[in-house]
C-alpha cells in the first residue's frame, strides 16, 4: 500500500523541505540545511502521529525533539540551533524507526578574532627555516568556518612592515611561514575583511645555544648505578641572549674527578628548558656535569659526591661447602638491593671457575662443592658493584 | 558396622555438611551483597577503549608518516575522546570529557545528553592528519568515517532497531600542557566511501561447494574448546585432518573463542596457528568453516567496537587463504534469545553479517541455529543457512528441503550426533551400535536428499573444560562420548559407514 509521504517543513531561511518516507524506513530520504543562529528552528509537519517521537543526533549527542501543536512545529533546542554541523533527525513510530533525515546547520559568516598559533618562538635568522602561524577562523557562535578568504598577514620586524596577501583554501585551517633576517623581535598578526588575530611575536636567533644555568635536583649520594637524580638546564640563550628554539639539541656529560666522561646524555630544549634524569655512577668518587651544544660548553655543574655503596661483604661458611655472603648493607644501613650481581672467582685447576650470582634481601648462598676443585687454590674472590672481599680457604 | 565406626562416620558427616552448608551460604551472602567493583568498571573502560583505539585506522599520508609521534598521539587523543564522548551519552556522566575538549566544545556537550534517550558506540574511525604546525602545537585531522551505532529507548518497553550512521568530521586539536585536547570540530557529510565487492562468480562457486559439504566439527582429542588454541599442536592437527580426509570428507568446521582472539591474549600466535591450520586443511583438501566468537559472549551496543575488531582482524588476516570456505558468525546464538532478548542478539548477529561482508566479500557468511525452527531468522542476510539437530523428528529431511525451497538458500546440517555414554543419570545412554544406527541414518537422509552435513565429532574428549557445559558431571560426561573414534584413537563402530557414507 502506497502511503503518502510525510512532509516537514524547514521554516528558515532555506526554506528546506524534509520528507519523511514512511514507506521506507531507515532510508534517509531528504537533506534540509540552514544558517546557524536562526532565531528558531521549528519543523513544520503536515502529518504529525502523536506516537511520533523524534531524535535529532549529532556527533556530539542526542536530544529528544517535542512537537509543538500550537505552531505545529519541531523547536530545535538552542544548545542546538548555534552549533553547525550535520545532524540526523530521526523518526520514530512506536518500534519502527520511520525515517532517517539530514539536517544540516550552517556556519555563519566567519568573524571577530581567529585563532592563530605561531611557532616556534625563536627561528635561526635566515631565510630557510622560519616560523608558522597557523590560523582557523569561527563564526559569532564558534563554529569553525571554512571557505577563500583573502588574508593579510602583517609582520613588523626592526621597524620594518611587510605584508603578505593570500587566498585560503576551501579548509578550516590556513598557515603561512614566516621568515626573519636579523634578531630582533618580530609581530605578526592577521586581518580578513572582519576577521583579526592577535599579535603574536617570534625572535630571530643564531640558532646555537651560547649560555645555560644548571641545577642538580636532590640526590641519593650513593655510587649504586641505579637511583637518578634531575638535572634542569635553564636560560638556554643565543650569543645574542635570545632564547633559542624548540628542540634544539644539548649534550650532557657526566665527567669524574680525571675528567673522564662516565656518562653521555642528548637531551632537547622544550619551551626554553630541558630537564632530564641521570642515573647515579657506579664508581664513588666526586662528578660534575658539563653541558654543551655547537662544540661550546654551556655551563657547568657543582661537584657531585658519590660514596660506594658498602664498604664491606660479610661471607661466612654456614656448612663444608655453602659459603654465604651478606647481608650486604649500605652505608645507610639498608639491605642492598634485589638482584645485585655477586661476581664469585675462584683460580682452581685445571681452569680458573668464574661464576655470577644474585643478591635476595642482601644474601646469596654459594654452594662450592661442584666449584673447588683438589688442586685448590688458596683463595676465593668476591666482587660486588666494584667492591672486592677476598676469602682464604686455606684454614 | 561397630557402634564407634557409626559414630565416627557420623560425626565425619556433619562435619562435611557444616563446611559445605558455610560454603554455600557464603557464596550466596557475597552474590547479593557485592558492590560493583570501581576498579572493574574503571578497567573495563581502558579495556574498551583499548579496543576503540585498535578500532581507529590512520590514514596513510605524507603527514603520517613525517609525525608518527603526533600521528599516535592525536589516534590517541581521538580514541579515547570517543570513550568518554560515547560514556557521556549514555550515563550522562561527564567524567573526564575535559581532558579532551576544550571550553566550548565541552559546554555544548554538557548542554546535551542531559536526559537518557539509549546508547550509542562509536566503532571505528578512519583518521587523516592533514596539518601539523612547525612546533607540534597545533593540527587538524579529518576523521572520514566515524561509524557510531545508536540504539535509542524511548520507552522502556520499545524495542527500536540500530541505527549505524556513518558520518565525517574535521577537528582542531592543540596541544595544552602536552596534551592534545580537540578545540572545535565539525562535522560533515560522509563521503561516499564505496563498499568492496567480491567476485560474484568467486562466491558462486564456494556456495556450490557448501552444498556439497561432508564434513566434521573438529577439536583434538586431548584439547576441546578453549583448550584448543593455547595447547595448538601442529603434529595432532596434521594426523586428524589426515584421518578426516581418508574418511573422505572434505570440510572441517572449527571455533574461535572470542577470547582466544581477543587482543589481551597471544593473538598473534593464534592468528598465526589459524594461518597454519589452513594450510594444513588445503594439504589434504578440506575446506574449513571458522565458527567466530565462540562461547559465551554479551551482545550490548557498548560493546560492539571489541567485537568489530576482533571480526576485522581475523577476516582481513586469512581470508586469502584457499582452504576457507566460509565464515559462522556465531553458534547457536538462539540460545541467548533467553538472557540477552531476541532484539539485542539479532541487532548484533545482523551488524557482524555486515561488518563480515566488507572485510571478505568473497565468503559466504552463515550462523548456526541449534534448532531448525529458527532457520528462517535473518536469512535475507545469509548467504546459506545452518541448523543443529540432536533429536531428530521423523521427517526432518522433507522440511528442511521445503524450506531450501522457500528461502532459495542452500541449508547445512551442521551438527548432529550421539553419545556413547552411560552412567548413572542416563543409564540407558547410547551404545556404539545405536550410535552407528543414529549417524548412519541421518547421514543417509541428507545424502538422499542431498543435504550437506557435519557431524558431532572425530574424537571422545579426555576433558571438557569448565565453562562450557556447566558444573554437571553427567553432562560433561556425556560431552566426552560424541566422537567416531575413541579415546585411545581406536575407531568405534561407526568408523568405516562413515567412510562409505562420505565417499
Amino acid at each position: 500500500m502506497y502511503i503518502i509521504p510525510l512532509i516537514i517543513l524547514l521554516s528558515c531561511q532555506s526554506e528546506s523541505v524534509i520528507i519523511v518516507d514512511e514507506v521506507v524506513p531507515e532510508r534517509t530520504t531528504s537533506h534540509a540545511s540552514v544558517k546557524a543562529g536562526t532565531a528558531q528552528l521549528p519543523i513544520f509537519s503536515g502529518k504529525h502521529q502523536p506516537h511520533h517521537r523524534y531524535i535529532l543526533s549529532g556527533i556530539n549527542g542526542s536530544v529528544a525533539l517535542s512537537y509543538n501543536h500550537e505552531t505545529g512545529a519541531l523547536n530545535i533546542p538552542s544548545s542546538i540551533n548555534t552549533m553547525a554541523g550535520d545532524y540526523t533527525l530521526t523518526v520514530i513510530d512506536d518500534n519502527n524507526i520511520i525515517s532517517n533525515s539530514t539536517l544540516t546547520i550552517t556556519a555563519a559568516e566567519a568573524t571577530g578574532k581567529a585563532l592563530s598559533y605561531l611557532g616556534p618562538k625563536t627561528v635561526p635568522h635566515n631565510d630557510q627555516e622560519g616560523v608558522m602561524m597557523t590560523s582557523a577562523f569561527f563564526d559569532r557562535f564558534n563554529n569553525m568556518t571554512r571557505g577563500q578568504l583573502n588574508v593579510n598577514y602583517f609582520q613588523n620586524s626592526d621597524n620594518q612592515f611587510a605584508t603578505i596577501s593570500e587566498t585560503t583554501d576551501n579548509e578550516y585551517f590556513t598557515y603561512q611561514k614566516l621568515y626573519v633576517d636579523n634578531r630582533d623581535e618580530s609581530l605578526v598578526g592577521l586581518s580578513a575583511d572582519s576577521i583579526y588575530s592577535d599579535e603574536l611575536s617570534f625572535k630571530g636567533s643564531s640558532g646555537c645555544p651560547a649560555s645555560a644555568t644548571i641545577r642538580i635536583g636532590d640526590y641519593y649520594q650513593i655510587a649504586d648505578g641505579t637511583h637518578t637524580f634531575d638535572v634542569i638546564i635553564n636560560k638556554i640563550k643565543d650569543e645574542d641572549d635570545e632564547d633559542v628554539e624548540m628542540g634544539t639539541i644539548l649534550q650532557a656529560a657526566l665527567y669524574d674527578s680525571a675528567h673522564r666522561t662516565a656518562a653521555l646524555y642528548q637531551v632537547m630544549v622544550i619551551n626554553g628548558s630541558a630537564k632530564f634524569a641521570m642515573e647515579n655512577p657506579q664508581g664513588a668518587g666526586a662528578y660534575h656535569i658539563v653541558i654543551s651544544a655547537c662544540g661550546t660548553i654551556l655551563c657547568d655543574s657543582e661537584l657531585l659526591y658519590f660514596s660506594r655503596e658498602f664498604t664491606e661483604i660479610p661471607s661466612k661458611w654456614i656448612s663444608n661447602s655453602i659459603l654465604k655472603i651478606g647481608p650486604v648493607l649500605s652505608v645507610l644501613n639498608q639491605k642492598v638491593q634485589n638482584g645485585t650481581l655477586v661476581e664469585f672467582n675462584y683460580n682452581g685447576c685445571p681452569q680458573a671457575e668464574k661464576k655470577s650470582y644474585i643478591l635476595e634481601e642482601g644474601i646469596c648462598l654459594i654452594d662450592t662443592d661442584d666449584i673447588i676443585s683438589e688442586c685448590k687454590s688458596n683463595h676465593i674472590t668476591i666482587t660486588i658493584n666494584g667492591i672486592s672481599s677476598i676469602i682464604d680457604i686455606t684454614e | 558396622m561397630s557402634e564407634k565406626k557409626s559414630h565416627i562416620i557420623w560425626k565425619l558427616l556433619l562435619i562435611t555438611g557444616f563446611i559445605v552448608g558455610l560454603y554455600i551460604g557464603s557464596r550466596i551472602y557475597s552474590y547479593y551483597h557485592t558492590g560493583a567493583d570501581l576498579m572493574s568498571i574503571y578497567q573495563s573502560g581502558v579495556e574498551a577503549h583499548q579496543h576503540q583505539l585498535s578500532g581507529v585506522t590512520l590514514h596513510e599520508n605524507k603527514l603520517s608518516r613525517l609525525h608518527p609521534d603526533v600521528a599516535y598521539a592525536i589516534t590517541k587523543t581521538m580514541s579515547e575522546a570517543w570513550y568518554w564522548l560515547d560514556q557521556s551519552y549514555n550515563n550522562q556522566s561527564n567524567i573526564l570529557l575535559a581532558n579532551y575538549f576544550e571550553e566550548h566544545l565541552l559546554t555544548h556537550i554538557e548542554s546535551l545528553n542531559r536526559e537518557s534517550i539509549g546508547v550509542r558506540s562509536s566503532v571505528s574511525h578512519l583518521l587523516e592528519l592533514k596539518h601539523v604546525s612547525l612546533d607540534k602545537s597545533i593540527a587538524v585531522i579529518r576523521d572520514h568515517a566515524a561509524e557510531i551505532i545508536y540504539n535509542y529507548t524511548i520507552d522502556e518497553d520499545a524495542d527500536i532497531p540500530l541505527r549505524v550512521d556513518t558520518t565525517a568530521y574535521t577537528a582542531i586539536l592543540v596541544l595544552v600542557n602536552g596534551k592534545w585536547k580537540i578545540k572545535n570540530w565539525i562535522s560533515e557529510n560522509v563521503e561516499n566511501i564505496p563498499k568492496p565487492v567480491g567476485d560474484p562468480a568467486v562466491k558462486a562457486s564456494l556456495l556450490e561447494r557448501v552444498r556439497h559439504i561432508k564434513g566434521i566439527n573438529y577439536y583434538p582429542a586431548e584439547y576441546p574448546w578453549q583448550l584448543f588454541w593455547n595447547n595448538y599442536d601442529s603434529l595432532i592437527i596434521e594426523a586428524d585432518f589426515k584421518i578426516i580426509s581418508e574418511l573422505g570428507m572434505n570440510t572441517v568446521r572449527i571455533f574461535l573463542p572470542f577470547n582466544d582472539f581477543d587482543h589481551k591474549t597471544n593473538v598473534e600466535a593464534n592468528l598465526a596457528n589459524l594461518s597454519k591450520l589452513l594450510d594444513t586443511a588445503e594439504a589434504y583438501n578440506l575446506y574449513v568453516i571458522p565458527t567466530l566468537f565462540d562461547l559465551p559472549i554479551g551482545y550490548e551496543v557498548q560493546q560492539y567496537a571489541k567485537y568489530h575488531n576482533q571480526l576485522k582482524r581475523i577476516l582481513t588476516s586469512v581470508s586469502h587463504k584457499p582452504a576457507l570456505l566460509s565464515w559462522n558468525i556465531k553458534n547457536e546464538p538462539d540460545l541467548d534469545f533467553q538472557i540477552h532478548g531476541s532484539q539485542e542478539t539479532l541487532n548484533w548477529l545482523r551488524y557482524m553479517i555486515n561488518k563480515a561482508k566488507i572485510y571478505d566479500p568473497i565468503h559466504p557468511v552463515t550462523i548456526s541455529w541449534s534448532t531448525p525452527e529458527h532457520l528462517t531468522l535473518l536469512s535475507d542476510e545469509l548467504d546459506y543457512l545452518s541448523f543443529h539437530m540432536y533429536l531428530s523428528d521423523d521427517n526432518w529431511e522433507t522440511q528442511i528441503n521445503n524450506l531450501t525451497a522457500t528461502l532459495a538458500k542452500p541449508i547445512v546440517l551442521e551438527e548432529f550426533g550421539l553419545s556413547t555414554r552411560s552412567g548413572l543419570k542416563n543409564l540407558l545412554g547410547a551404545s556404539e551400535h545405536e550410535q552407528a544406527n543414529y549417524l548412519e541414518e541421518c547421514i543417509s537422509k541428507a545424502n538422499d536428499h542431498q543435504i550437506p552435513w557435519m557431524l558431532w565429532t572425530l574424537h571422545d574428549f579426555k576433558q571438557i573444560p569448565d565453562g562450557v557445559f556447566g558444573w554437571k558431571p553427567w553432562v560433561k560426561a556425556k560431552q566426552k562420548r560424541f566422537g567416531i573414534m575413541r579415546i585411545d584413537g581406536t575407531p568405534k563402530k561407526v568408523y568405516p559407514n562413515i567412510k562409505l557414507l562420505a565417499k
